[in-house]
């Protein structure tokens, strides 16, 4: 298999794309020369052209209902907002219109919008979480990926669809490597996966926090701790199947992600395990988040606003003293 | 001008536009309409005259007072009374209400609760007619409120700077809810501000269904022609308030009597085919009795439909296709 | 004959409170005279009458909560009697 970075698997994944289906085209700024923000489609204007590849004026609003409107004629557009931040500027794009446009009208809307979001630097306005925010709409289907192979397999879903998809991608994993499948491997949504076997303590997490909980968990293996890390890969839909199984079979469970813990899906996602399991559990559901917080510029601050390795420790070790 | 059977064609729905409004508004008050609705009387000659112009591969999207838009367009009025109804034989499965009304088949891509998402919604419309590369225009509506909507102008940034076949139809009756549009518009004036967008742009009379049929024609020709997205500011006036049952008091009843008397869109195009001699008095006659039959039609049917089962109620919010493993 | 009904105002009230009427059966209307006053959720209102006649009979009485869309009372035209 091909290593290529979480950049490039996108990139990878909507070439082949595009080369089949002449329907699709993308939409953003800076991205005939530049490649985008995050380099995601760089070297595709030159491949595809300048009708496919659309530089747009700063105008999310009317990028997303570009999309919409498209999409409904039997276009396949990809919305690049480059970061997820900009997509408060249309708002009503995609929850009034895009969410909906199925439930009012009967009609399909294979639209994606795809961003970069995550926490990293840049300060309070360019590090927003968004998995509770779209999770929460129904109409809307929300994809998290780690790796690469995710990326690639999730975007190639997403354009044989027939769904509006939110495809949210981690500034912190633009360049990390891993190996893509090739044309005839597609993911479908609501399909975790184990990034990690264990069979002491489960947790569950998505994006750029499977990073940080494998790292811990291989920190806990020296200690004889053995935790198991699952990749949620989507946040709607949601794999229970795999969740409540492995909660079931593990009974020590912890969720997970970088989100302020007030509000964040990992609330949704502890309170169904523990309504489900609640006899059968050795402790309570324990969660893993951020302190209710903007993100400040400062590095330091940043740091003291997230869950870092050691309150994956922390919390690990909490949850085996029930 | 205009041919015969087309003249005739314009009073015909005109007339089952305000026949269809002046029984919904009735029904509306008797609590048969869900949610309520809201009146076009009075704007009749806007929506025939740009709808005689577009052809059927043309795509529209519209506002939230769009009954006579729909019906322009030749939509089922059986179909959309139900859907006011609510029932699940309503254009939008009971789902949509008055302010949602739709017809795919003739790509009549919906009315719309948000100010100025018509628009920009039709301006996706024109950019996949050009990706697609079809033979044909879309067609965005707003009212004066949307004129200082920002998605408004971003999408007629966007239609300038990428040359797309859009046609965007003031459909002015001059207040926003309840707001004069001169007292919240800077510069007053619409089709300037279009035109320093880089847009074409032209003021109609919207009580003349032919001057709107013919601006409406004109624009679609230079749009096809590569000419640039148009504008036309069609300024007309609406009979009722807002919304049925509002309790409005910001309109005098002078005003609303001149535009009732002397610029009523049913009543000139009948002076002017009676004046020319192309229509008698009984066929006006019996267009209204026609008129009236259907619309009874409509309400039996709409009377006669079911509600949605409440089954279905998580029914196609999403249709699985992203859960398939290919 | 005009019925008069109570108008669904919109949102939400599937009744609203009959607070008091503004003519007695026999009296003289004119068009646009308010003949009673109903309170919803959000204000109270006037209901008006369509038309010119004489009130007939009133199907309701005051201090009472009547359904949206209910006809309250007629109003007799010229000519017309109760039957």
């Amino acid at each position: 298999m091909t290593v290529v970075t979480y950049s490039e698997a996108w990139r990878s994944g909507l070439r082949e794309e595009m080369n089949k289906d002449s329907s699709i085209f993308v939409m953003g700024t800076d991205l005939q020369e530049r490649g985008g923000h995050f380099s995601q489609v760089k070297g595709l204007a030159e491949e595809f052209g300048p009708e496919r590849i659309r530089d747009t004026p700063i105008s999310e609003s009317a990028m997303v209902a570009a999309g919409v409107g498209s999409a409904m004629l039997g276009a396949r557009p990809i919305i690049d907002l480059n970061f997820m931040d900009f997509s408060y500027g249309a708002m009503d794009e995609i929850i009034n219109q895009a969410a909906k446009i199925r439930y009012m009208f009967g009609a399909d809307l294979p639209l994606i919008i795809r961003a970069t979001a995550g926490i990293a630097l840049f300060g309070p306005q360019h590090n927003n979480s968004f998995e509770s925010l779209f999770s929460a709409i129904p109409g809307l289907s929300v994809a998290v990926p780690y790796r690469p192979y995710d990326v690639k397999g999730l975007l190639k879903t997403s354009l044989r669809g027939s769904d509006p998809v939110i495809f949210i991608m981690h500034k912190k994993l633009t360049g990390a490597k891993g190996e893509i499948a090739g044309e005839d491997v597609f993911i479908p949504f609501g399909k975790a996966r184990i990034a990690a076997e264990g069979s002491d303590v489960l947790i569950v997490t998505y994006g750029y926090s499977v990073e940080v909980a494998s790292k811990a968990a291989e920190i806990m293996k020296v200690e004889g701790v053995s935790v198991e890390v699952m990749d949620l890969r989507t946040v709607y839909p949601i794999d229970y199947e795999m969740i409540l199984q492995r909660s079931g079979e593990i009974g020590r469970v912890i969720v997970a992600d970088e989100a302020p813990l007030f509000g964040s899906i990992t609330g949704e996602i502890a309170s169904t395990i523990s309504e489900k399991l609640y006899s059968s559990l050795k402790a309570p559901v324990l969660r893993i988040g951020a302190k209710r917080v903007p993100i400040g510029a400062n590095p330091q601050l940043v740091n003291a606003s997230i869950p870092g390795i050691e309150d994956y420790q922390a919390a690990i070790r909490k949850v085996l003293a029930f | 001008m205009t041919e015969l059977n087309q003249a005739k064609d314009f009073l015909s729905q005109m007339i089952l536009i305000r026949e269809f409004e002046t029984i919904a508004e009735g029904l509306t008050l008797r609590g048969k309409v869900p949610g309520g609705m809201h009146n076009s009387s009075g704007q009749e000659a806007v929506a025939v005259g740009v709808m005689a112009a577009l052809k059927d591969e043309d795509a529209i999207a519209s506002t939230h007072r769009s009954h006579h838009h729909s019906i322009a367009r030749g939509m089922s009025t059986q179909s959309m009374m139900a859907e006011l109804f609510t029932k699940s034989t309503g254009c939008s499965r009971g789902r949509g209400g008055s302010m949602h009304l739709v017809d795919l088949s003739r790509n009549y891509f919906g009315g719309n609760g948000i100010v100025g998402a018509g628009v920009s919604i039709a301006m996706g419309l024109a950019l996949g007619i050009h990706i697609l590369k079809k033979n044909a225009i879309a067609v965005g509506f707003m009212g004066d409120g949307a004129i200082n909507t920002g998605r408004t102008w971003e999408s007629i940034n966007m239609a300038v700077i990428w040359n797309l076949p859009l046609l965007i139809v003031i459909d002015n009756n001059q207040y926003a809810v309840e707001t004069f549009m001169d007292r919240v518009t800077g510069g007053k004036d619409f089709v300037a501000r279009a035109k320093s967008f880089g847009m074409s742009a032209e003021m109609v009379n919207g009580q003349n269904v032919e001057e709107v049929h013919e601006a409406t024609a004109r624009a679609r020709e230079r749009i096809l022609a590569g000419q640039g997205p148009q504008l036309i500011n069609a300024v007309t006036y609406r009979y009722f308030g807002h919304n049925v049952g509002e309790v409005g008091k910001y309109r005098t009843q002078e005003e609303i009597s001149d535009w009732k008397s002397n610029k009523d869109p049913i009543d000139n195009w009948i002076s002017h085919l009676l004046s020319k001699n192309l229509i008698t008095e009984d066929e006006i006659s019996a267009i209204r009795e026609s008129a009236k039959l259907e619309i009874i039609k409509a309400v039996e049917f709409a009377e006669a439909s079911p509600f949605p089962n409440t089954d279905t109620v998580a029914d196609d919010v999403d249709s699985g296709s992203l859960l398939r493993q290919l | 004959m005009e019925e008069i009904f109570v108008p669904a105002l919109g949102v939400s009230a599937e009744n609203v409170y009959l607070q008091k009427w503004l003519k007695a059966p026999g009296d003289s209307v004119q068009a646009g005279e308010a003949i009673a006053i109903i309170e919803t959720d959000k204000a109270e209102l006037e209901i008006t009458s369509n038309t010119s006649g004489i009130m007939g009979k009133q199907l309701f009485s005051e201090d009472t909560d009547v359904a949206v869309g209910i006809t309250i009372c007629v109003l007799l035209h010229e000519g017309e009697t109760e039957n």
